[in-house]
């Protein structure tokens, strides 16, 4: 991308991978990761944080990524959908949760990390949470997606040797990891 | 690529049900390098060998079929397969999807309308190629058989098919050996359909098609796509219905970094730049005159007196049973607002203008329409406009209009370069194409036994069809299966009925919005007959079986959901509506509490006879969308006006219902071989008067007028 050379360059740890992104300082990340970088998958609904379309994970937490400038997520792991390798995803397909499928990803993103800190969350944590707005009317499938994606979960961690707990907190998660 | 064949000759399904072997389309080399990522499943599948112009079989037994109409939550890119795959005994684990350029060999006949249009709306995919896709199955599998028994010089009897094979005794071929022989053989001219009790696909739910593509982030929706050398452009409309852009000054504008262009596109300033933000920091930095036009004086006041007055003049009688309804005693008004459709991705298109070719990649409902106003826009032949319908990230009919689309050919006209459109949010919401406002009032009478007998009803609104439907149609107009959709023609014996229209011209642009009039007659006539039912002093359920004596399909599919929802918890209170849409009934049945001056939503127990089913989730799953949009709309959505201009701009002011709020909804289905009803609206219209009915028994107060707002003082 030839830009006028005026224009700063910010450095991501973009789904495990360092990547330059060259864009004015302002520029809400979600942009940068759609039109600077070609990721799509993040998308753009309403410009001003109240869809959720846009959510990304900075450093595991969910981030509305449309009111996010480029500039505030320097150097801090960021996951996007295309990065996400998350047990809710199956449990996605399992339940038939999607139907136009336009908010899905945010919404993932936003199961994905309420699951990775609360693996076997209620109603209420579900309510709570997942506060991205689908047209589709798709909620009760995802309330039940991720409670599928819990069970799913706390049968790998059964079924996973007891010495695997040696590991944990070794590393937070796997999205920094190159 | 294969050598081109002559479209005229051969991409005609003709009344016989002759199919056209071979057909690739003019250009389409050039085309199905795109097309290709619209593919979905997993990879696989080569070029293939077309059977017809839906059908191509790959040497690896991998089918490619041709969805002509567009995905958008509903379901039919698993549902349209499933018709194909079911008549070609396909091997269900070797379908592939994709989408279908716009030409008339993939247009369908509408409903209602003697045109043949491709177009995804109506709810009428599955019913609107069901004759057609299996047809085109059907033959495909003749010739696939004709193929095997030239091979094994056995009578065609005597082989059958099974999971994409061709079978005779101890023989067995793949399709995929087959294709190339069955390719050079004649169409049948007549092919039999299977019996609808043999189907062994349809009527069972595989996993949606489309579904892996949209948990990883790689389904292509509208405003995913990229092309080579992209610019991104986006607008600034004027924000008053019925006036014109003044004059502008981009001095600030063009300062900005990235931008290559401002100019004017009828009554709308485009900004052009290298990335979207650029574009509409700069559109930001316009300053813009406009005049409000027509629209001066328009608000909520001047509308509403507009219809009332409508009302009162009195509308023309579009529908009548038995003699003129008398002593009508009882008197009710109703109302509901503008909604828009809101779909999460907004308007967008990619568009390419070059010398000898237009491409439009565009979530579309309409590709036909598309292809046809751009070819008129870019003055180029039909031939030579490709349009690419991508994934539409929601639809709910807006995306039946071509206004963006059109729009953004003018602007790529201007650009020697592909650009993206993208409309922001803001211009999304104030440039919709609403659903209208409707004023309804019931005069009615009720007999001894307290049931309905006498009912007047009288509706005023803007006419969607104006200026959209060309003159010289039958009538659309004042046709019962527009405007007074299920206010004439009730499922209910009443003995005389009269429906009066009364058109309204206001230069706010109205629309189909998901179940068209059923959004709004649905709670207007099932709130009323709730009304008459207390009236009577009767339970509302008993009142409507009493009503449905002559309508046993409707009262089956009511009972349904009565008896599914069982009865009513401890605190909750309940109501009920039915309505009949686009060829399918749909009962709901809704218990809600009040908690500490908060409505809460528990379950909405659902019954829909929509005939025979083809996929039975996607019928759960569409009711549960119509439930939820239905009622997010009755208790939130309006659009105001204020000299012409939208006052809602984006999500804080026009609230949708989140998760936290969303009932269970709890789907039974009739068993039915009956003809396939629609399924992508029919959910939505009893929902709003389920809603308010259960208002109603729990507070004493009856709604009238959406959206419910705080109208409940809790």
């Amino acid at each position: 991308m030839s830009e006028d050379p005026s224009v700063p360059t910010f450095g991501l740890l973009l789904n495990g991978s360092a990547v330059d992104v060259q864009a004015q300082p302002d520029t809400p990340l979600l942009w940068a990761l759609r039109d600077h970088l070609g990721l799509t998958g993040t998308k753009f609904g309403c410009g001003v944080g109240a869809c959720g379309a846009c959510t990304v994970q900075l450093n595991g937490m969910p981030m509305r990524s449309c009111v996010l400038p480029v500039a505030a997520a320097v150097g801090q792991p960021l996951t996007t959908i295309e990065g996400l390798k998350h047990a809710v995803q199956q449990a996605w397909i399992e339940e038939q949760v999607p139907q136009c499928g336009y908010c899905q990803s945010g919404q993932l993103m936003v199961a994905a990390a309420l699951l990775d800190r609360n693996p076997s969350p209620s109603d209420e944590d579900i309510a709570a949470a997942m506060t991205n707005l689908c047209r589709c009317g798709t909620y009760e499938r995802i309330r039940k997606g991720i409670h599928r994606a819990a069970a799913a979960m706390a049968t790998a961690a059964a079924s996973s040797s007891p010495d695997e707990s040696d590991s944990e907190g070794e590393t937070s998660d796997d999205v920094d990891a190159p | 690529m294969t050598a081109l064949h002559n479209v005229s000759r051969r991409d005609v399904l003709r009344g016989g049900g002759a199919l056209v072997l071979g057909l690739v389309l003019p250009g389409f080399s050039r085309v199905q390098p795109f097309d290709e990522t619209l593919s979905l499943g997993s990879a696989g599948g080569a070029e293939g060998v077309s059977l017809n112009a839906w059908i191509r079989i790959g040497s690896d037994g991998v089918a490619t079929l041709r969805m002509a109409a567009a995905e958008m939550g509903q379901g039919v890119f698993t549902a349209l397969p499933m018709l194909l795959a079911e008549e070609l005994d396909l091997d269900w684990e070797q379908v592939r999807v994709e989408g279908a350029p716009a030409r008339s060999v993939y247009a369908r006949w509408l409903l209602h309308i003697p045109i043949k249009l491709q177009i995804t709306g109506g709810s009428e995919s599955v019913r609107g190629y069901w004759t057609q896709l299996r047809l085109a199955g059907a033959s495909a599998r003749a010739m696939l058989v004709q193929a095997a028994a030239r091979a094994w010089d056995v009578p065609r009897e005597s082989c059958r098919t099974e999971q994409g094979r061709v079978l005779c005794g101890d023989l067995s071929a793949s399709y995929g050996e087959l294709v190339a022989a069955a390719s050079e053989l004649p169409v049948p001219r007549n092919v039999a359909l299977k019996d609808p009790t043999t189907f062994r696909l349809l009527g069972t739910s595989p996993p949606r098609i489309d579904l892996p593509s949209k948990v990883d982030g790689s389904g292509l929706f509208g405003i995913d796509v990229q092309v080579d050398g992209m610019v991104h452009a986006t607008v600034r409309a004027c924000p008053h219905f019925g006036g014109r852009l003044v004059s502008f000054d981009d001095t600030a504008a063009r300062a900005q970094a990235g931008v290559l262009d401002v100019f004017e596109v009828g009554e709308a300033v485009a900004v052009v730049a290298r990335h979207f933000w650029q574009a509409k920091k700069a559109a930001d930095a316009l300053e813009i005159r406009w005049a409000p036009g027509r629209g001066e004086g328009l608000n909520q006041e001047t509308i509403g007196a507009a219809l009332s007055s409508a009302l009162e003049k009195g509308g023309r009688p579009v529908f009548r049973h038995g003699a003129e309804p008398h002593d009508l005693s009882l008197e009710a008004t109703y109302s509901v607002p503008y909604a828009e459709h809101a779909p999460i991705e907004p308007m967008t298109a990619t568009v390419h203008v070059q010398r000898d070719r237009v491409d439009v990649w565009a979530p579309t409902q309409v590709p036909h329409m598309v292809r046809d106003r751009a070819a008129l826009l870019a003055h180029m032949p039909l031939s030579q406009v490709f349009v690419h319908t991508t994934l539409l990230g929601g639809g709910f009919g807006r995306k039946s209009f071509t206004d963006f689309t059109d729009q953004a050919v003018l602007i790529a006209k201007r650009v020697d370069k592909p650009v993206k459109l993208i409309w922001t949010r803001e211009e999304t919401f104030t440039h919709g194409k609403y659903r209208p406002r409707v004023i309804c009032s019931h005069k009615a009478a009720l007999g001894e036994d307290g049931l309905l007998t006498d009912w007047h009803v009288s509706v005023a609104s803007q006419n969607i069809c104006d200026g959209i439907v060309p003159p010289g149609f039958p009538d659309p107009e004042f046709a019962p299966y527009t405007v007074v959709e299920g206010l004439a023609e009730a499922p209910y014996s009443i003995e005389r009925q009269r429906v009066d229209y009364a058109k309204v011209r206001l230069p706010i642009p109205v629309g189909w919005w998901r179940a068209v009039h059923g959004s709004h007659n649905g709670f207007f006539r099932e709130c009323f007959v709730d009304e008459c039912a207390h009236e009577a002093g009767q339970d509302p359920v008993n009142y409507r079986r009493a009503l449905l004596r002559s309508s046993p399909r409707h009262a089956a599919c009511f009972e349904l959901a009565v008896a599914e929802a069982g009865s009513i918890a401890e605190g909750q209170h309940r109501g009920v509506a039915l309505f009949e849409s686009f060829g399918s009934i749909v009962a709901e049945v809704l218990d809600l509490s009040i908690e500490q001056g908060e409505i809460q939503l528990h379950r909405v127990t659902a019954a829909v006879d929509c005939g025979l089913v083809v996929h039975p989730d996607t019928v759960r799953s569409q009711i549960m969308s119509g439930v939820v949009m239905g009622l997010s709309n009755a208790l939130y959505g309006e659009v105001t006006f204020q000299a012409g201009a939208a006052q809602q701009s984006n999500f804080h002011q026009y609230k949708l219902m989140p998760l936290r709020e969303a009932p269970v909804v709890d789907v039974h289905i009739v068993p039915s071989l009956e003809q396939p009803g629609g399924i992508g609206e029919v959910g939505l219209p009893p929902a709003s008067a389920a809603l308010c009915n259960a208002l109603f028994a729990a507070t004493g107060v009856r709604i009238r007028s959406l959206p419910v707002g705080n109208q409940l003082s809790l």
